[in-house]
């Protein structure tokens, strides 16, 4: 934190510290004047991405998050690879809802394997008006 | 987290609040097994006090759909706009065996309607 427009926090690989994330993202999304539905989304996808690095490869995470004349990109780094949790036999119950989520609610995901063995989820949420895709016409790539 | 049960019209009653995340959903899912274990048909879970759920407290609703799927539904109360927007997203609201009550009344009367027929 300090820094204008960054953030940054430490989660322990525990997860009683899910909700500390989700308090630094309620902090980012007021910061960045977001509608109280889209704080809700980045809570929900921060708060997933850090799971995800707790459950599956016991692992503490960084979270850092910057906020930009456009957009909000929040990037989730843990050490090992990334494991969405998808179904195993047996234990279908709490696996496999979390990437999805994130896909449905940021506006773009990206999910990185790092040279240094750590995965990082990186998560963008456009500000108000600056989603892409609108004022391009893919029909006529020249014009 | 806390959760509170109780009954409603013969039926379990599980109040939620607080946050429902991957740490406080195993919490929940011991209470959902546990109402579920009595053989009741439908089990309804209050979410008027619950600001926040993900995946975590979605994996524990899907279980409970699965164990009722044969006898009754799981009845969601009072969600707010961003649980709803969650449970809509992933599905979970269009599948038959769950149902939604703006609030404790809703659902009494839907629990009563159900009597009156039996």
């Amino acid at each position: 934190m300090g820094q204008r427009g960054f953030f940054s926090l430490h989660v322990p690989a525990d997860l009683a510290e899910l909700s500390k994330a989700r308090l630094l993202m309620e902090e980012v999304g007021q910061q960045a004047a977001l509608p109280q539905e889209r704080i809700y989304d980045l809570e929900v996808c921060v708060s997933e991405a850090a799971a995800n690095g707790i459950e599956h490869a016991a692992s503490a995470v960084e979270i850092e998050a910057w906020i930009l004349p456009d957009r909000i990109i929040v990037e989730v780094t843990n050490d090992g690879d990334f494991q969405p949790g998808l179904v195993k036999v047996g234990e279908a119950r709490r696996r496999g809802l979390g990437l999805p989520l994130m896909v449905s609610l940021a506006d773009q995901v990206h999910v990185s394997r790092l040279d240094s063995g750590k995965t990082q989820v990186s998560l963008t949420f456009f500000l108000e008006g600056y989603r892409g895709g609108g004022s391009r016409d893919l029909t006529h790539p020249l014009s | 987290m806390e959760v509170h049960k109780t009954v409603l019209s013969r039926i379990p009653l599980l109040k939620v609040t607080g946050d429902v995340d991957h740490l406080s959903a195993q919490a929940l899912e011991e209470y959902v097994q546990d109402s579920l274990r009595a053989d009741d048909p439908h089990l309804l879970l209050d979410l008027a006090q619950c600001p926040y759920l993900d995946s975590g407290g979605l994996s524990v609703l899907l279980y409970a759909v699965l164990e009722v799927r044969d006898k009754g539904w799981i009845g969601l109360i009072a969600p707010s706009s961003n649980l709803l927007r969650i449970f809509e997203i992933t599905g979970l609201t269009t599948d038959p065996h769950v149902r939604v009550f703006s609030d404790l009344d809703e659902a009494t009367a839907a629990l009563e309607s159900l009597a009156g027929h039996a």
